[in-house]
C-alpha cells in the first residue's frame, strides 16, 4: 500500500523550513451510532525551532452526544516521532509501512472520547506528487480513498467495539505559513466497506482566503478495481446555503481570542457533477454538524480555520459503463 | 498555583518571549489598575511604566479601574472548547465589572496574551500547567452551563431579536 509514506521532514540546508507542515489524517463513520470523527497528528514548523508544535486533534460528532473533541499541543522534544507514526501523550497515530495499515490511539483520563482503531486500506493508494501552490509556500499529499476500520471505543463513558467502519486516509506535507492569503475545500464522501462495488469519492480544490479565485479542481472516484479522476474541464461545484447551527470551536484559547469567527460564513452543503466521455458524476452532499479548528503558526502571527463539515451524500452516475447509486457518510472541511 | 504567583508569571513570560506585545500590553494597560477574581482568591493588578504590580486585594475597599471576576471551572471549559466567551458572560460565569473603556481594555489585554501563546512554549507549559492543577480540583471539573437566555425575557424583545436574526440557534 502506501510504502513509502514517511513524514518529509526538511534537511538542515533547507531555508524554507520554518514554514514546514506535514500531517497524517484519518476519517471514519460509523452507520450504527451515526457517529462521524477524525483523528490527526501534525507537525508545525522547522525541527530546529522550540517554538515548533506536534499537534494531535480528535474531533468526534454523534446525534447523541454532540460534539467531542481534544486537542493536544506538544513540542517535538516532547513527542514520539517516528518515520511515519507521531505520538503524543493522549494521541497516536501510525502507519505500517509493510501494508499501509494504520494504528490510531486516544486516550487520556479527561477524553470524552478514547479509542484503539486499525485502519486497513482497501483499495490502492494515490500519491499526488507535485507541489501544489499554496499561500507563500507549496502543499503536496497522498491519500488512501478507502479504508476499512475495527477496534473499540468510549463516547462519554459508552464502550462500544466497531467493526467494519468506513475509513479514509491522507498525508499532507509543504511549506506554509496558517495566515497566507490561502483556502481549501476539500469533501471526502465515504463507501461503505461492505458493499467494495459502491464508488467512494474525494474531491478537493485550493483557493484564495476569501474562496473567490479557485485553483484546479480535483476528483476521484474509487470503486476498488477501477479508479477514475476527473480535473478542471469535467467538475462544476456549487456550494449550497449557508450553514447556521452551532460550531464547535477548538481549541478553547483559540476559540477565545476569535470571538469574530463564531458565525463565519461556511455553506451548509454541496453539489458537484462530473462528466467526461459516457462517465457522469452526481453528488448531493447535506451538513448537519460542524467544527472549527483554529490552527495557529508556530513562527508567524497569522490563523487559519479549518471547518469540519459533517453529514450524508447521495450520489449517481455511471463509471465506466457501471452504474451507480449510494449514499453515505461525508465530510467537507472548508478553510479559510 | 496561587494567582498572584500565575498572573506574575504570564506578564513575566509575555515579556521574555514576545517584548513587542509586552509594549503593547503597557500601551493598552497604562496606568490602569484591575481587581482580577478566580474563585475565593482576589488580586489588584497593575502596570506602572512598564512595570508589573500584583498586590493582594482588601476586598470592596479596593480602588481600581476595572474588576473581573470567574472560576476555575469556566477557565477550564473555556480552554477545552465546549464553553465561547460570549455565553460565559451571558451565564454570568465571567463577570466584568468598569467603564466601557475600561473593559476593553481588560479585554485587550487578554487578547495580547491569546495572540502570542502560540510562538510562546513557555506560555503554553503554563496554560498546561493550569490546567494540571485546576483539572485536580473535583469542583473545578463539574462546570454546569446554563441554557442562554438566563434571565426573563418580554415577548416584544424576542420579536426584535428574532427580526434582527439574532436569536440563538438550535444547538447540538
Amino acid at each position: 500500500m502506501i510504502t513509502s509514506d514517511t513524514l518529509r521532514p526538511p534537511f538542515f540546508i533547507d531555508h524554507t523550513a520554518p514554514a514546514y507542515k506535514d500531517w497524517f489524517h484519518l476519517n471514519f463513520a460509523d452507520a450504527t451510532s451515526d457517529t462521524s470523527g477524525l483523528i490527526n497528528v501534525s507537525l508545525h514548523g522547522s525541527p530546529w525551532d522550540d517554538r515548533s508544535r506536534a499537534m494531535g486533534t480528535v474531533l468526534l460528532h454523534s446525534p447523541e452526544f454532540g460534539w467531542t473533541s481534544h486537542v493536544e499541543i506538544l513540542a517535538y522534544s516532547e513527542a514520539n516521532l517516528g518515520a511515519s507514526s507521531i505520538g503524543l501523550r493522549d494521541v497516536a497515530l501510525a502507519i505500517d509501512q509493510r501494508n499501509g495499515t494504520i494504528h490510531a490511539s486516544v486516550a487520556g483520563a479527561s477524553s470524552r472520547f478514547r479509542s484503539r482503531l486499525l485502519a486497513e486500506p482497501i483499495s490502492a493508494p494515490l500519491e499526488v506528487g507535485q507541489k501544489s501552490p499554496l499561500g507563500s509556500g507549496w502543499i503536496s499529499w497522498c491519500l488512501a480513498p478507502r479504508m476499512r476500520i475495527s477496534g473499540e471505543w468510549e463516547i462519554a463513558g459508552h464502550p462500544a467495539a466497531c467493526k467494519n467502519l468506513a475509513g479514509y486516509h491522507d498525508h499532507n506535507w509543504g511549506r506554509w505559513y496558517w495566515g497566507d492569503d490561502f483556502g481549501w475545500e476539500w469533501g471526502c464522501f465515504l463507501a461503505d466497506p461492505q458493499h467494495p462495488e459502491a464508488p467512494s469519492f474525494v474531491f478537493t480544490r485550493t483557493c484564495d482566503r476569501r474562496h473567490q479565485r479557485y485553483g484546479e479542481p480535483f476528483l476521484l472516484a474509487d470503486l476498488g478495481s477501477t479508479r477514475k479522476q476527473y480535473g478542471a474541464d469535467n467538475i462544476a461545484i456549487r456550494l449550497a446555503g449557508q450553514f447556521r447551527g452551532v460550531l464547535h470551536r477548538v481549541p478553547g484559547a483559540m476559540a477565545a481570542l476569535h470571538q469574530e469567527m463564531a458565525q463565519p460564513d461556511i455553506p451548509a452543503g454541496l453539489e458537484l457533477v462530473a462528466r467526461r466521455g459516457t462517465d457522469r458524476v452526481h453528488i448531493t452532499f447535506e451538513g448537519h454538524a460542524a467544527a472549527q479548528f483554529i490552527t495557529a503558526d508556530t513562527v508567524v502571527r497569522g490563523y487559519g480555520f479549518i471547518h469540519e463539515i459533517v453529514g450524508k451524500y447521495s450520489s449517481f452516475g455511471c463509471i465506466g459503463g457501471k452504474n451507480f447509486e449510494t449514499k453515505g457518510y461525508a465530510v467537507l472541511e472548508y478553510v479559510i | 498555583m496561587m494567582l498572584k504567583v500565575y498572573i506574575t508569571a504570564l506578564i513575566e513570560d509575555l515579556h521574555e518571549c514576545d517584548p513587542d506585545a509586552y509594549v503593547r500590553m503597557c500601551h493598552v494597560v497604562g496606568k490602569r489598575s484591575a481587581r482580577i477574581q478566580l474563585d475565593e482568591e482576589a488580586v489588584i493588578v497593575r502596570m506602572n511604566l512598564g512595570m508589573l504590580q500584583v498586590e493582594s486585594s482588601t476586598g470592596e475597599a479596593d480602588v481600581v479601574s476595572g474588576e473581573g471576576k470567574t472560576t476555575r471551572a469556566t477557565v477550564l471549559a473555556l480552554l477545552d472548547g465546549s464553553l465561547e466567551v460570549s455565553e460565559a458572560i451571558l451565564n454570568d460565569s465571567i463577570a466584568v465589572y468598569g467603564e466601557l473603556e475600561e473593559i476593553n481594555r481588560m479585554f485587550q489585554a487578554i487578547e495580547i496574551i491569546l495572540d502570542a501563546s502560540p510562538r510562546c512554549p513557555e506560555l503554553q507549559r503554563l496554560s498546561q500547567k493550569f490546567v494540571q492543577e485546576a483539572s485536580a480540583n473535583p469542583n473545578a471539573l463539574s462546570f454546569e452551563n446554563s441554557t442562554w437566555y438566563p434571565f426573563a425575557v418580554l415577548p416584544q424583545e424576542m420579536q426584535l431579536l428574532a427580526r434582527y436574526d439574532l436569536l440563538p440557534r438550535e444547538t447540538k
